[in-house]
């Protein structure tokens, strides 16, 4: 019996041959207590992670946990985010959680004579209870030792000191934390610290440091005893990329570590495992060169019928189809490839495939939300040549234009709308690092269905129903000095009635060239009802776009049904105007920024501005923070508002081409100052995966 | 890395984020789809090689079903075979697919030799292989580029430039299928950095390639490619 070759999942992910430890010996993928790249304890190293490396570590010892995520930014800059719970360290919380953020920076590269030497700031954004500063240098021996010293402030100045360098203010835990600390850093009194780690294998890791941390806060009040200066503790790689650790510290505690790992940047199944494309169909000789071939009247339906049906077979939507003299133009809707320079293989392929030998240019355009956003034109005589050669060969014979500068666009095929599309599942909502439960979370079902009837307008419906959780259990008492438009959030998660989360009326348009238009009205989120209108400048081959849009709201109900409540609440009114300025911009090297400037929901004014890095397969994490008129004693704890975002597309995690990603954004502390409305489809993300510079990134899968 | 501990990271991250029971969306993803793509497989057990005869009997009837140009395929490691068929031509290269199943994967060669794979997973994208096609068909030695192109995990290509030492061998006898033709081993013995690998062809007095035993990647390793018709 023959059989057939198919690859599993399983097989495919036997080979992923593992890319450690490279030419730079100074790569690590096991993280410390405070869960960052290094194979000391509490002590940092002028290690790095693999490039793009994104961390989660458990680190706990007696009444201490910090919960890690550390991203490798840049090959030589470190970020990361903790959350840390210390119990009785003050009288009024039986635990202390904290929230702080860390950056570490490799000056110098390791040379055969010399170290790497790193920078790097501890807890600077926050309370500072965990804040240090230091300057570390490392320097392997051989493939197994590694040696490390350094110098440090704040908690790694606190022991033996050496000297002072200016004052450093005292830890105050009332203080509201969330500023930047920049007043402390590399202040106050500094020491040295210092370790050695030995790799016995690739996946263990014995290591000894000298700690100069003193413990002070936790030793004063009498949770930590410090019978000695030294730390010691052995890490293994259980599991590839999880790595579990046990350690001593300070002669006085035991504690374990945990450490996920994972890469955007080695999917599971690089390239993906979906099916093979269609071959090119390459015309005989001389069947192209009729010139003076015209489509008979009747033949077009015939073409489009078979067209419709290739690109069925693809997974994309025919909206379109015309014929004159010997150009084809499609539009086409693609809501199956998450790659778009897949997308538009697959349909020239077909095109080849279908339409007749004479016609040589082919248009694609691109629909999304009904709005034309971009055309790509391409000759069937290049498809036909370059089948076989180096993708980017195809991307220098593609050319990208507006599709408004066609004179017509194929007409919609009758029967295209109206469309309804619906899906339902499972959902789990969290509220993280509330003091009193600092993990909460709702589970139920979600309803959500879509109405396209055609030329750009959508009805668009979410209905929630839950069925477990503890959110209304969620501490209720709120101090906020401002309108309070989303510190109420407590209140929404009180019903045990069906929600509606979402139902709005939307209207997409292309109102001139380079110019999208977007108009929302309805339930627009489930705290807000309202109207909202942008506008988005967005040159098809620009990496520079441009918005604006206006909000006006009124507050729902709690319940989430249909009513609305008092835009007046304890902190203020709200007020019914908001509205942002926006400029997107890629700045390549797979990083992108956006600046938002303009009124938030309490009427403050100020700008967001965001940074993220951008992995051509999708994956995407980001830091933002938002500055507004509102002082930090306004805006109450945490002081501004700023966070982190991480999306995953689901393809990455299948092999499987799909639209669909996993993300999550997280906010140390949701308060009301720098609030932004939550609208469904707003223009630059529906728009811009149609754009050159999008789908030039991934173009090398124009051919898959 | 291995896919495994990646995976089970990511589920954790995606479970309640995204997923949904069902939907008439064009993709279905859902939390049974995911679960599936992500969860470890019961490993496929040893993978059993059919044996000649029995490949022999499925060409018999392949050839008499169907005329036109017919391949075998088989992967050393996997044991996996496949008769396939020709289903584009595009100047030199030919495009074939799984005959009697429409499975949806492809191979490309060109001359005789495989250039591309689609839909096994870790594809071979493109290859360079005009300088290596030259010598082997006219049974000269000689040293030359073979170039293979891969996806990387962010959809990026990269390739694998292999030097490559043409050598002459002994003479042979290529019988399999419609074929029955004296013919010549070239061998290719070639080194990318940490990738050695020796490619086989056997070469019939016209300069075609009657089978090729090619290296298609770290992944897929060596692979035969026999001519059928």
């Amino acid at each position: 019996m023959i059989r057939k070759f198919c690859i599993t999942a399983a097989a495919a992910a036997a080979a992923i041959a593992p890319a450690r430890i490279g030419a730079d010996p100074l790569i690590t993928e096991f993280t410390n207590n405070y869960g960052t790249p290094g194979q000391l304890l509490d002590m940092p190293t002028a290690e790095m992670a693999p490039d793009g490396q994104l961390a989660t570590t458990f680190n706990y010892f007696d009444g201490f946990s910090k919960s890690t995520l550390t991203f490798q930014i840049l090959p030589r800059l470190t970020g990361s985010f903790r959350y840390s719970g210390t119990d009785n360290l003050t009288p009024a919380f039986s635990t202390f959680y904290d929230r702080s953020f860390d950056l570490r920076f490799r000056l110098l590269d390791e040379t055969a004579y010399s170290p790497a030497v790193a920078v790097g700031l501890q807890d600077f954004i926050g309370t500072g209870l965990l804040g240090a500063e230091y300057l570390v240098a490392t320097k392997s021996l051989g493939r197994r030792l590694r040696l490390t010293g350094g110098i440090g402030w704040g908690r790694l100045g606190s022991y033996n000191g050496l000297g002072s360098t200016g004052s450093r203010p005292a830890f105050n835990p009332n203080s509201l934390g969330g500023d930047f600390t920049a007043d402390m850093w590399f202040r106050g009194d500094y020491a040295l610290f210092g370790g050695a780690s030995f790799n016995v294998t690739d996946k263990l890791v014995f290591s000894a440091e000298y700690s100069s941390d003193a413990y002070d806060q936790e030793v004063s009040v009498g949770i930590f005893e410090r019978k000695s200066p030294w730390n010691f503790g052995v890490s293994y790689e259980v599991l590839d990329d999880v790595f579990l650790s046990a350690y001593s510290l300070h002669g006085s505690e035991i504690g374990a570590r945990l450490n996920l790992s994972l890469n955007p940047g080695n999917a599971p199944a690089p390239g993906g495992t979906e099916l093979a494309p269609l071959p090119v169909r390459v015309r005989p000789d001389g069947s192209a060169a009729d010139l003076g071939w015209t489509l008979e009247s009747g033949q077009e339906t015939q073409v489009a019928q078979s067209v419709a049906q290739g690109l069925d077979g693809q997974g994309i939507d025919l909206e379109g189809l015309r014929v004159v003299g010997r150009a084809a133009h499609v539009t086409i809707r693609n809501e199956t490839y998450d790659i778009g320079s897949q997308a538009l293989g697959r349909t020239l392929r077909v095109l080849s495939r279908t339409l007749p030998d004479p016609v040589e240019t082919l248009n694609v355009t691109l629909v999304r939300k009904g709005m034309p956003a971009s055309t790509l034109v391409f000759s069937r005589t290049d498809l036909e040549q370059l089948e076989h050669a180096p993708a980017q060969n195809a991307l220098a014979a593609a050319r990208f234009r507006d599709s408004l500068s066609f004179a017509a666009l194929p007409d919609r095929m009758p029967g295209t709308y109206p469309r309804f599309t619906w899906s339902a599942g499972p959902y789990v909502r969290t509220s993280l690092f509330d003091p009193a439960d600092p993990v909460r979370a709702d589970a139920g079902i979600r309803v959500s269905g879509q109405y396209d009837f055609g030329a750009g307008w959508f009805a668009n419906g979410q209905l929630a129903q839950k069925v477990t959780g503890d959110l209304s259990g969620a501490n209720k008492t709120n101090n906020s000095v401002l309108p309070r438009v989303r510190t109420d959030v407590p209140f929404y998660a009180q019903t045990d009635e069906p929600t509606l989360e979402r139902l709005t009326l939307a209207k997409y348009g292309r109102p001139g060239p380079n110019l999208y238009s977007r108009v929302t009205v309805g339930y627009l989120e489930w705290m807000y009802a309202g109207a909202s209108a942008e506008l988005l400048w967005k040159p098809v081959d620009s990496r520079l776009a441009l918005g604006v849009e206006a909000n006006y709201v009124e507050p729902r109900d709690f319940d989430q049904q249909f009513g609305l409540r008092s835009r007046a609440t304890l902190g203020g009114t709200i007020p019914r105007f908001n509205g942002h300025g926006s400029v997107y911009y890629d700045l390549g090297y797979g990083f992108h920024t956006q600046l938002d400037v303009g009124r938030y929901l309490a009427g403050d004014w100020g700008a967001t501005v965001a940074l993220d890095r951008e992995f051509a397969n999708g994956w995407e994490i980001g830091a933002f923070l938002t500055k507004t008129d509102v002082s930090a004693q306004q805006f109450g704890e945490g002081s501004f508002d700023k966070g982190i975002r991480i999306s995953m597309p689901l393809s990455w995690l299948t092999g499987k081409p799909t639209q669909k990603s996993a993300g999550t954004t997280l906010r140390p502390l949701i308060r009301d100052g720098g609030a932004r409305l939550g609208v469904e489809g707003r223009l630059y993300e529906t728009v811009r995966d149609a754009h050159r510079p999008e789908i030039a990134k991934s173009w090398d899968k124009f051919w898959r | 890395m291995t896919v495994r501990a990646t995976a089970y990271a990511a589920a954790a991250f995606v479970l309640g984020l995204v997923l949904t029971g069902c939907s008439n969306e064009r993709s279905d993803d859902n939390v049974l789809t995911v679960a599936r793509a992500v969860l470890p497989t019961a490993p496929d057990g040893p993978a059993q090689a059919p044996t000649p005869e029995q490949v022999a009997q499925y060409v018999d009837l392949a050839l008499a079903s169907e005329s036109g140009p017919m391949a075998l395929m088989q992967f050393e490691q996997t044991g996996n075979t496949a008769v396939l068929h020709q289903i584009g031509a595009n100047r030199p290269y030919r495009t074939w697919t799984t005959w009697g199943q429409s499975e949806g994967r492809t191979v490309s060669s060109r001359g005789g030799m495989v250039t591309a794979t689609r839909g096994l997973g870790r594809d071979l994208m493109s290859s360079d292989v005009d300088a290596v096609l030259e010598l082997v068909s006219a049974r000269r030695p000689g040293r030359v580029w073979h170039q293979l192109r891969f996806l990387d995990g962010e959809n990026q290509i990269y390739a694998i430039k292999a030097d490559c030492a043409i050598a002459r061998g002994a003479a042979t006898h290529v019988q399999a299928g419609a074929i029955d033709r004296p013919a010549v081993v070239m061998t290719a013995t070639c080194a990318a950095g940490r990738h050695v690998f020796e490619n086989t062809y056997a070469v019939d007095a016209a300069g075609r390639v009657l089978r090729a035993e090619q290296w298609l990647g770290p992944h897929h390793g060596q692979a035969l490619f026999q001519q059928l018709r």
